[in-house]
């Protein structure tokens, strides 16, 4: 049934054809036959009958030119509409459709196939090395392979994701890929016919529903590890004051000016370390807070620079802090201002660990705050700028969004920066970064001072 | 000199707090936990007890309670290795006298077991 319809069709349409063409070629012949007649019944001159034989065939020209016009305007209006139907349909759906001649290495592409992948063409082709350059890395075999597999008929058809990088684009969009083969009367495949569907938002919800149901989850382990860490610290204090104590009772014991005495010093030195490091782990995995209060900036920052220190040391970065003295008090949630200090550190450590895997001495975060007055109105200025990969000009536009990340999903969620934006601008403040892709990024958290 | 009650499971606790206190001149008992406690503190006239919230067996504030309901002027003194926003609040529900955040030194020790008899009048 599927076959016959269309043989239905084109035959209708040749038997229409036929009776127009007919229909010309009788009034034709009439035209010829009698026309000539009765010129000559009607004129004696030769002269006039010349002229008048002219206007005939001007006549002749005008009916014919009207008449083709009236028969090929609509097919081509008709021809029009089709291919703009069938573009606004791909703009639609979002999709593009190509095909590839057989022994040739050109792609034949639709407008829409183009608009996609941001490319410009007059011809509508496009060499298929350009398309392979475009294709994620990991997947460019797998896309040749197919090719080959419907050109040698070994296939028939063939349906496959692939992740392409739109030319001039940072980030990649995800393509649903549908190709068959066409063959001749032989049997031999003529070419392969393909559309591509974008379906970088469809995958990107998915993914977002899928991080609803982790986050929920996550929600719940950082409760149970806000949970945990108060009941470690006090497992970790109980004997960290033992340690201490009788750190200082050998000193009480010994000589002041002695070995053991010294040795005895910096063992309830070293406690206080641990219990200060407890302490800050506890109040930063603290259930968030609902109340401001009066904190100072300094105390926050060197708070979140002891919980980084010992990764950072870990991974060779090198940290250097510029804090203002004297900064006063700010009323503030003074846990949510770490867990911005704490983001933006964290972001600039995966950006340099990215960068360099090892030890390098550009591997470095500059940690500054600084109070300034302007228009009479206090302000606290925290930046922190790292000379890792940088933030292109495309990934900056999207950076605040929630759910937008640029790391492997196991490492993070695309929550960090749109929840340090949404504290930041509770606080009244500002967030903003400058960053030169492959140099530098520099966040700056400014906050202003109600006292 | 006074009468001190150091409760605490943490043995390490028990014995420097006692080595600190006794340095001092004060009489020092301890005992790890609140069964332990309420017997020391049925025999003696304590002047101070310094208690861990967490005990085994009957908790820390238990404890206080039992000891407030018999002796309401004793000063007590409650220990904690986790605070939270809430132990000063705690330590006013349950009428305690001060807190202590684990780990503290000796100086801070003896400065607030000073600063609390002292207060109390006791062993002065």
């Amino acid at each position: 049934m599927h076959e016959k319809k269309p043989r239905n069709i084109n035959f209708n349409a040749k038997l229409k054809a036929f009776r127009i063409t007919l229909i010309y070629f009788v009034l034709g012949c009439v035209w010829i036959i009698f026309s000539d007649k009765i010129v000559d019944n009607l004129f004696v001159h030769s002269k006039d009958i010349i002229t008048v034989s002219i206007l005939k065939g001007l006549f002749y020209v005008v009916t014919t030119s009207a008449m083709v016009y009236t028969l090929i305007y609509p097919s081509f209006m008709k021809l029009k509409q089709n291919e703009e139907r069938l573009h606004r349909s791909q703009k639609i759906a979002n999709s593009g459709s190509w095909e590839i001649n057989a022994d040739s290495d050109m792609l034949l592409a639709s407008d829409h196939f183009f608009h996609l992948l941001n490319l410009n063409t007059k011809t509508n082709l496009i060499s298929i090395e350009s398309i392979i350059d475009l294709i994620h890395e990991h997947e460019r075999e797998l896309f040749l392979k197919t090719i080959s597999d419907l050109m040698t008929d070994k296939k028939k058809k063939a349906e496959m994701q692939y992740r392409i990088k739109p030319q001039g684009k940072d980030e990649f969009f995800c393509f649903n890929c549908i190709a068959e083969n066409e063959h001749d009367k032989n049997g031999k495949v003529t070419k392969v016919l393909g559309v591509m569907l974008d379906i970088t938002q469809i995958r990107r919800l998915e993914e977002e529903r899928n991080l609803m149901k982790d986050q929920s989850w996550n929600q719940q382990k950082l409760e149970s590890i806000g949970t945990l860490a108060s009941g470690i610290a006090h497992e970790i204090n109980n004997p960290i004051n033992g340690i201490m104590n009788y750190g200082q009772i050998i000193q009480d014991s010994t000589e002041s000016d002695s070995e053991i005495n010294r040795y005895a010093k910096d063992i309830i030195y070293e406690t206080n370390r641990v219990s200060e490091i407890v302490a800050n782990l506890l109040e930063f995995s603290r259930q968030p807070e609902k109340q401001v209060s009066f904190a100072r900036f300094e105390d926050i920052v060197f708070k979140t620079l002891s919980l980084v220190n010992t990764v950072f040391k870990h991974d060779n970065i090198i940290l250097s802090a510029v804090v203002d003295e004297n900064i006063p008090e700010c009323k503030c949630k003074s846990q949510q201002i770490q867990q911005v200090i704490m983001n933006l550190l964290t972001n600039s450590r995966d950006s340099l660990n990215e960068k360099y895997p090892g030890y390098h001495e550009n591997k470095k975060i500059e940690l500054e705050c600084h109070g300034f007055v302007k228009n009479n109105i206090g302000y606290i200025s925290v930046s922190v700028k790292d000379f890792g990969m940088g933030i292109s000009e495309e990934v900056g536009h999207r950076i605040f969004d929630p759910f937008f990340t640029t790391k492997d999903r196991s490492k993070g969620t695309g929550l960090g920066l749109s929840i340090s934006y949404g504290i930041v601008k509770e606080h009244h403040g500002e967030l903003t970064f400058e960053s030169q892709k492959g140099e530098f990024t520099k966040f700056t958290m400014i906050i202003p001072c109600e006292n | 000199m006074s009468k001190i009650l150091v409760v605490d499971d943490e043995k390490s606790i028990r014995i420097t707090f006692r080595i600190f206190l006794s340095e001092e001149g004060h009489e020092v008992f301890v005992a790890e936990d609140a069964e332990t406690a309420l017997k020391i503190f049925n025999e003696q006239d304590l002047d101070l007890i310094i208690t861990d919230i967490v005990l085994r067996k009957m908790s820390g504030l238990d404890f206080i309670k039992i000891v407030k309901a018999e002796n309401p002027n004793i000063p007590i003194v409650i220990m904690t290795g986790s605070p939270e926003i809430n132990t000063a609040m705690e330590v006013m529900k349950y009428e305690a006298s001060d807190y202590i955040i684990k780990p503290i030194s000796k100086e801070k020790l003896l400065e607030k077991v000073k600063s609390i008899l002292k207060t109390f009048n006791r062993g002065l």
